[in-house]
């Protein structure tokens, strides 16, 4: 056999070594994400899967990426409201929420029975007729 | 203990890089199946086994006698102080492409159900990019049930780690500077531009790894012909096309610049066998997906204006002289004492080595010239890693000079008087 058992060996000690590290610096990173993420954790029950709609433009800020990173399902173009609820999430940038929960609603054409936008994270949380 | 020496250490590094790229070449045929997970596992994992099988039974590398035992020790080593480096220059965070770009594509092609979005227009930003690198990472997301960012990590670093053992092996082989190796190892160590893009997942270490291989593979070819390296020569270059869209004006340069070395042999449908792989599933992919590939859009358009302007070449080469000195200035140097090491020797002057690096390098460089996008943005955007994609196959480029230029013998002449 062409691989040889003491370089797997070797190679995983060495992934090994480097996920330790990095964990350890994610453990000591006091970072916005925390915040961010926790808040979205907290709301993650409420969206389907098919209704996290995400307006992720280049130039948003890192911590949202960071939110995506870990817990953005990749969506449809076409969104679907939660079956259960109606309700849709707008991930988008702090500084173009407002902006893009308008655009959103224009296109849509969807009607709102209730709305909330954290400007500080920057989503906006939609309830839909 | 048998030696790792240069080619078995080659031989591992083909087997384990062509089976990644088969992995994924037949998950990706999987999901467009729709298949469920026992035969997408079943799709997947033979034809990965077939090409180490094939590897380890047919790939016959040329070893240079003497050098044995050159790399029992140094490899190793390399191993250690690399991952030393990489846990201190590590990020919390990770980096801005790896997720936002190659994870989220590895996300998509974790389901059937997923993949299937990626018809969608505006499915994902870059949905464009090619599947070489997230298919197999999705693979294994899907087999775990779960997005685990460890996966993706692991397989960055070891494709980086890689590329610097090979780098390590071949300078160990210089015997006229015993210590080569170790500044090869500092260099990719010690040089942040290079560990940040290694450790981070972006798909320019992977391609760099696989330029070098058709390097090194071409070298090999070239001492003694065998029609199966010309099939993994060519099947390595469509693995940088299946890597990033830089990657087929990459394959396409090269492909032109050796033409006489494929067709002299008149060998060409080995190689044409090797291409055909990857180069077919990645045009049913591009088909496939509805966005336009950014490198390629309005390419056509744009090309002879580019070309013709000065002005961009000036950009580039101002942009060039920046990102060189100012993000690796290890390289740099290494790179200035080589060349000076080498000017020494005539006959290195008159190799048409460098002149066909050169041209390869030049030719992709044309993906800047004759750009659409705003050449100042593109090349501050993406100079740096376009540079790291090209940094390896340059850096062996050098060490194969070096080795050339000082055989033993002359050296140990030197020595004794």
């Amino acid at each position: 056999m062409v691989l040889r058992i003491k370089w797997l060996i070797g190679l995983a000690c060495c992934v090994l070594a480097l996920h330790v590290a990095h964990f350890l610096k994610w453990q000591a990173a006091a970072d916005p994400f925390l915040e961010v993420a926790a808040a979205m954790h907290s709301i993650r029950p409420l969206v389907s899967q098919d209704s996290l709609l995400t307006i992720l433009a280049q130039g948003v800020e890192e911590k949202y990426m960071l939110y995506a990173r870990y817990e953005l399902i990749p969506g449809k173009a076409s969104f679907e409201p939660n079956p259960q609820n109606g309700m849709v999430l707008l991930l988008t940038s702090r500084c173009q929420v407002a902006a893009l929960t308008e655009k959103f609603l224009q296109t849509s054409n969807a009607t709102v029975c209730w709305q909330e936008t954290d400007a500080t994270l920057g989503f906006t949380l939609l309830q839909l007729k | 203990m048998k030696a790792a020496t240069k080619s078995s250490l080659l031989k591992n590094v083909v087997a384990v890089c062509g089976a990644y790229l088969w992995a994924g070449m037949g998950y990706v045929v999987s999901l467009w199946l729709q298949l469920s997970l026992l035969p997408a596992l079943l799709l997947t994992i033979f034809p990965a086994f077939l090409w180490v099988y094939g590897v380890s039974r047919f790939l016959t590398l040329q070893d240079d006698a003497g050098t044995a035992n050159a790399t029992t020790w140094q490899l190793p080593i390399a191993c250690i102080i690399l991952t030393a480096a990489a846990c201190v220059m590590i990020k919390a965070h990770g980096e801005y492409d790896a997720w936002l770009h190659w994870n989220s594509l590895a996300r998509y092609m974790s389901s059937p159900s997923f993949f299937a979005y990626l018809h969608q227009e505006h499915s994902l930003w870059h949905a464009d990019y090619p599947p070489g690198l997230p298919a197999a990472i999705g693979f294994v997301w899907r087999l775990l049930g779960d997005f685990p960012e460890w996966v993706p990590r692991s397989v960055s670093f070891l494709f980086y780690l890689a590329t610097v053992l090979l780098l390590c092996s071949a300078a160990a082989k210089v015997s006229a500077f015993p210590r080569l190796w170790l500044v090869v190892l500092m260099l990719f160590a010690f040089n942040f531009e290079c560990l940040s893009q290694g450790l981070n997942q972006y798909a320019d270490v992977p391609l760099s790894l696989m330029l070098l291989l058709v390097f090194m593979l071409l070298d090999s070819y070239k001492c003694a012909p065998q029609n199966f390296q010309l099939f993994l020569l060519g099947f390595f270059m469509g693995a940088c096309m299946l890597f990033k869209n830089e990657g087929m004006m990459l394959a396409i340069c090269v492909m032109l610049v050796y033409a006489r070395v494929w067709l002299r042999r008149n060998r060409a449908l080995w190689l044409l066998a090797g291409l055909f792989p990857p180069v077919v599933l990645l045009l049913l992919y591009k088909q496939y997906i509805p966005q336009s590939n950014d490198l390629l859009e309005g390419f056509g358009s744009n090309f002879w204006h580019g070309l013709v302007r000065p002005e961009n070449y000036l950009i580039l080469l101002r942009r060039s002289v920046r990102v060189i000195g100012g993000r690796f200035p290890l390289p740099l140097l290494f790179s200035i004492w080589c060349l000076w090491q080498l000017c020494r020797k005539p006959h290195f002057l008159k190799s048409r080595k460098l002149c066909s690096l050169i041209l390869c390098f030049g030719g992709f460089s044309f993906i800047y010239l004759t750009t659409s996008y705003d050449i100042v943005w593109l090349t501050n955007t993406s100079f740096n890693r376009i540079l790291m994609q090209l940094l390896p196959s340059f850096i062996y480029f050098l060490i194969e000079a070096l080795r050339k230029a000082y055989p033993e013998n002359v050296h140990a002449n030197n020595h004794n008087s």
